[in-house]
């Protein structure tokens, strides 16, 4: 007889061996289109995804909206692409000691991890041209200048100017949308590393 | 470096790709320029909005063909259009919810719990490490052994007295205080000399052994611990259909991509066994229990998982319990 969401949810916990096989068997399936980009560090993530499953089983996370099977199977595709995303992300070079730390706050309107502001950058980021944000792509992947002038056959004094004015342009658009939103007085600061979140960050689902 | 200069460099000073002597001449002028130092808080700004991206529970829940939360479904959809990235990672959870939907959908090659790869490789290097130190234990006491005797005839030979030369013992024990033996004569001296300089010459040769048993180990080390799979990106999956029968077309695919290729079959309801082979027939992959839907069976086979070449699929009926061929596919990769 198949047990139920609930039965298997509570097997898992009690490591039940039928449960775990059961609920290691769907994480190593749902994980399985994943597995080549995460490469060495696989074995990690398969076992980050466990603890997260268990946390979320074991704090009554799983409220039986979807079937247990898509419940786990969301939580491994959203844990395996927050890791994938972790390990590829570029470090910012530290610079301590020229921070615009004491620049006034007013000049930085930024980011914070909320959702709409989420929106918000993204919307920024459509209202700039595709070409500007293939040059920053590079930028952030980590070219330097002289590999991006090789790869676009440009000059690097025009390359470099050409990536100013794409800055300029995200720069202008950011401020616009931000200062039009309602509620824009709010104080948001720079995040000073793009990586500084570090591992996964599984949302609740 | 004026300022114009100095802020054209910033977004590489961020990345870390700046040489060291542009980097230092920056980092100078941007301790004393302000205005720079807004540019550099700027360049901030614009590195995370270019760098941003749809968010992970936003990709799962496009990929669950449902609206993200918090984001407009529009300006997602045209994020994906438009970031490569996105799109990529957008095709995995689509590939990982495929295989929730479809129990049919096989995995290739695998899928293997993950349990027993680790335990594999944990046997892989047990095995490795046992036989490397049986090897290295039977060295190691024949080392000792021939240490040993080497002492007992440095002994012996320091035991005889010495009517014209002076025998230096040449073992690395220290030997016994010298007392003269009267018993021994210069013929077995002579021996005894002879088996010290065999023993010697065995001694050297094991500790060669022992030395290169130990380069084996660690080489065999390395390679039992190395990574065993390639990086590769991941672009969209392609779906393949292709007819049954010996005569069939070949199937091609990329190497570098996920592939899930239908195999029809006009058998209904038919039950299949699977095995994958190269040219020269050796089975590469082999599925038992492979089930048919909607007069197909769906196999996934991951980006790099065969080499460029040209392959196999044999598919089998169980018949009174043996295997009878049935349909047959050929696939190149390239």
């Amino acid at each position: 007889m198949m047990a139920t969401d609930q039965e298997t949810a509570a097997g898992y916990l009690k490591g039940e061996s039928e449960a775990v096989e059961t609920v290691d068997g769907w994480i190593s399936r749902a994980a399985w289109p994943y597995q080549r980009r995460l490469a060495d560090r696989w074995e990690d993530v398969l076992q980050d995804v466990r603890l997260e499953v268990t946390r979320l089983l074991g704090t009554g996370k799983f409220r039986g909206e979807s079937s247990l099977r898509t419940y786990l199977w969301r939580v491994v595709s959203h844990t395996c692409l927050d890791q994938i995303r972790a390990q590829s992300k570029w470090k910012w070079t530290d610079l301590d000691g020229l921070d615009a730390a004491d620049e006034p706050a007013a000049t930085a309107p930024a980011i914070s991890a909320r959702q709409e502001d989420k929106d918000l950058l993204l919307r920024v980021l459509d209202r700039v041209p595709q070409d500007c944000r293939e040059l920053w792509r590079m930028i952030v992947a980590g070219l330097s200048y002289r590999e991006m002038s090789l790869r676009m056959s440009v000059a690097e004094g025009t390359l470099r100017v050409r990536v100013l004015r794409c800055r300029e342009k995200a720069v202008a658009a950011r401020h616009e949308l931000f200062e039009s939103r309602p509620g824009s007085g709010r104080n948001i600061t720079v995040k000073r590393s793009p990586n500084s979140s570090g591992g996964a960050n599984t949302n609740e689902l | 470096m004026n300022c114009d200069q100095a802020i054209e460099f910033l977004p590489w000073l961020l990345n870390g790709t700046l040489e060291a002597g542009e980097r230092d001449e920056v980092r100078r002028h941007l301790a004393d320029c302000e205005r720079c130092r807004a540019a550099l808080n700027d360049t901030r700004e614009a590195w995370t909005t270019f760098d941003q991206h749809l968010p992970s529970d936003a990709l799962v829940a496009l990929a669950y063909g449902e609206a993200p939360q918090g984001i407009d479904s529009a300006l997602a959809e045209r994020h994906l259009a438009s970031c490569p990235q996105c799109a990529a990672e957008m095709e995995l959870a689509r590939m990982s919810r495929r295989l929730e939907e479809d129990d049919k959908v096989v995995p290739f090659p695998g899928p293997r719990p993950v349990d027993e790869e680790r335990d594999r490789g944990y046997r892989t290097w047990r095995a490795v490490a046992l036989a490397a130190g049986f090897t290295g234990l039977v060295a190691a006491t024949g080392w000792f052994y021939e240490v040993q005797q080497v002492g007992n005839l440095a002994m012996q030979v320091a035991q005889k007295p010495a009517p014209s030369q002076q025998i230096q013992p040449t073992a690395t024990p220290s030997p016994a205080p010298v007392r003269p033996n009267p018993g021994v004569s210069d013929q077995q001296v002579a021996e005894f000399r002879k088996q010290i300089e065999e023993s010697q010459q065995r001694q050297q040769k094991l500790a060669a052994d022992l030395k290169q048993t130990q380069e084996k180990i660690a080489t065999l080390s390395r390679e039992a611990m190395a990574p065993q799979i390639n990086v590769q990106t991941l672009t969209s999956p392609e779906v393949v259909r292709d007819g049954n029968g010996p005569e069939a077309k070949e199937i091609v695919f990329p190497s570098g991509r996920p592939v899930l290729v239908s195999l029809s079959t006009a058998s209904e309801k038919a039950v299949r066994d699977m095995d994958v082979v190269d040219r020269r027939g050796k089975i590469l992959f082999s599925e038992r229990g492979l089930r048919e839907n909607r007069g197909e069976y769906t196999v996934g086979f991951r980006a790099g998982s065969l080499e460029p070449g040209r392959y196999t699929i044999q598919l089998y009926e169980t018949v009174n319990g043996q295997q009878v061929p049935r349909e047959t596919y050929r696939i190149r990769v390239e």
